[in-house]
């Protein structure tokens, strides 16, 4: 059973159409990387899947969505509210609270944290639920250290490994090399017929300069 | 499987800030202060509370959505409504315990009953709560009240609070009668505040019809937002 479907789907904010004709699928314990230049429209793309904006034109399915305790969405640090406390933010999500290097809980509100701590903050508390079915996330390694980018890379592993549908759209391609299943190409709101799957990389020594490759290909005028 | 109530959301969300909260308590205080100091004084004092709660209760909706703090509770979710409801009630609830407080407080210092607590007393704090919040929601935080407050000084300016409150009858003896009184208690609602607080049974109706007409606008103005996310930078 799938865990969220776009069908042709176009999204247009007046006259400025973001997506077009859009259809793009994803199944069940599958990881797929979204990748494409600045104002492509990944992240509306991502927010049509989350349901938090309407199509204009074309069907959004999410099997889930009778139970949106099912679905999870992170757009970045920046989505987060900074003028709540950060103890009760993770609660609120069941997370347990985090530690700084010293050990020491992390207090005060979620505006006074640096930048990679708030997106580590907001991913552990999106992620805290093994149940989630559809997973979306939004330049999720932006800003994380080193080992915070194993982590994340290690947690979504584990979401496929338990079912669960994940969309990931990055800049950070040798990140996402490192965990998806395919890769699809958003060139100015449209999917690119380039896209990349395991299979075609499966031993593939250099996966990121595949994908490299493949997005310039994307990127070529037809 | 970990199943987030909207209104636990919004309870963390739309929490007070301490300076608020010390702000609401200092209302609190003084209100009681204005009470004990003259017959006029509850009056006053719960003028002050109404116009305290017409601040508080504009927490704004659009602006917030917009930089995507409500994703978490929205993403997945087929419908809004309960959110929505969620987020007027949770709107409302400071400024309601301080209401309710100091209703309290003048039942147990006042041997009669509160105006807080009458029917007209609540009616007009639950249709000033629920225009201001409402208008909030596009306009951004604090505008309902301010918007509000600033159209009140404008009509006292223009000599008009009189007018509203002679328009404001006590007695329902013609349909006419009562739908100038009506539209005097929407335009001024603290007029249901006077008389004792004694407010016609067929104004309350119109009054809480209203609310509910604004309360329902609010609901279907969150369903309906639709904007694309704030480019953080």
């Amino acid at each position: 059973m799938l865990r969220g479907e776009l069908e042709d789907v176009t999204k247009s904010y007046g006259r400025h159409t973001v997506v077009r004709d859009v259809s793009l699928a994803v199944g069940p314990g599958e990881i797929v990387g979204l990748i494409g230049p600045n104002g492509a429209g990944k992240t509306t793309l991502l927010r049509l899947f989350a349901g938090l904006i309407r199509p204009t034109r074309g069907a959004v399915r999410i099997p889930a969505a009778d139970r949106p305790a099912l679905v999870r969405y992170f757009a970045g640090e920046h989505s987060l509210p900074p003028e709540v406390r950060t103890n009760r933010w993770l609660a609120l999500w069941s997370a347990p609270a985090m530690a700084r290097a010293d050990g020491r809980r992390i207090a005060g509100t979620l505006g006074t944290l640096s930048r990679g701590t708030r997106q580590r903050v907001g991913l552990e508390a999106m992620l805290a639920d093994p149940d989630v079915v559809l997973l979306l996330l939004d330049e999720p390694w932006e800003g994380l250290d080193p080992d915070a980018s194993r982590w994340l890379s290690e947690e979504l592993l584990k979401r496929r490994a338990a079912g669960a549908g994940v969309i990931v759209s990055s800049h950070r391609i040798h990140d996402l090399a490192d965990v998806c299943d395919r890769c699809v190409f958003l060139v100015g709101g449209r999917l690119s017929p380039e896209s990349l799957a395991a299979p075609v990389w499966d031993g593939v020594g250099e996966r990121s300069a595949l994908l490299f490759a493949a997005f310039d290909r994307a990127r070529r005028p037809r | 499987m970990h199943h987030l109530s909207p209104l636990r959301f919004f309870w963390v969300i739309l929490r007070p800030r301490r300076a608020t909260m010390a702000a609401l308590l200092t209302v609190l205080v003084y209100a009681s202060y204005l009470a004990s100091m003259s017959a006029d004084g509850f009056d006053q004092a719960l003028s002050l509370i109404l116009l305290t709660q017409l601040i508080v209760a504009s927490t704004g909706y659009r602006d917030r959505l917009v930089r995507g703090h409500f994703d978490a509770i929205l993403a997945g979710r087929r419908r809004r409504e309960p959110v929505a409801l969620a987020h007027a009630v949770l709107s409302m609830v400071p400024g309601l315990v301080l209401w309710l407080t100091f209703g309290a407080v003048q039942h147990l210092v006042t041997s009669h009953r509160s105006i807080a607590m009458m029917p007209g007393g609540l009616v007009t704090f639950a249709y000033a709560s629920v225009v201001v919040w409402a208008l909030s929601l596009r306009l951004g935080r604090n505008s309902g009240g301010v918007l509000w407050v600033f159209v009140a000084f404008v009509l006292a300016a223009a000599g008009k609070v009189h007018v509203l409150r002679e328009a404001y009858g006590t007695s329902s003896a013609s349909l006419m009668v009562t739908t100038r009184s009506i539209a005097a208690a929407l335009a001024f609602p603290l007029v249901m505040l006077g008389n004792d607080g004694y407010v016609e049974p067929a104004v309350l109706l119109g009054v809480c019809t209203a609310a509910a007409v604004v309360l329902l606008s609010g609901i279907w103005m969150i369903v309906r937002f639709d904007a694309p996310l704030k480019d953080p930078a």
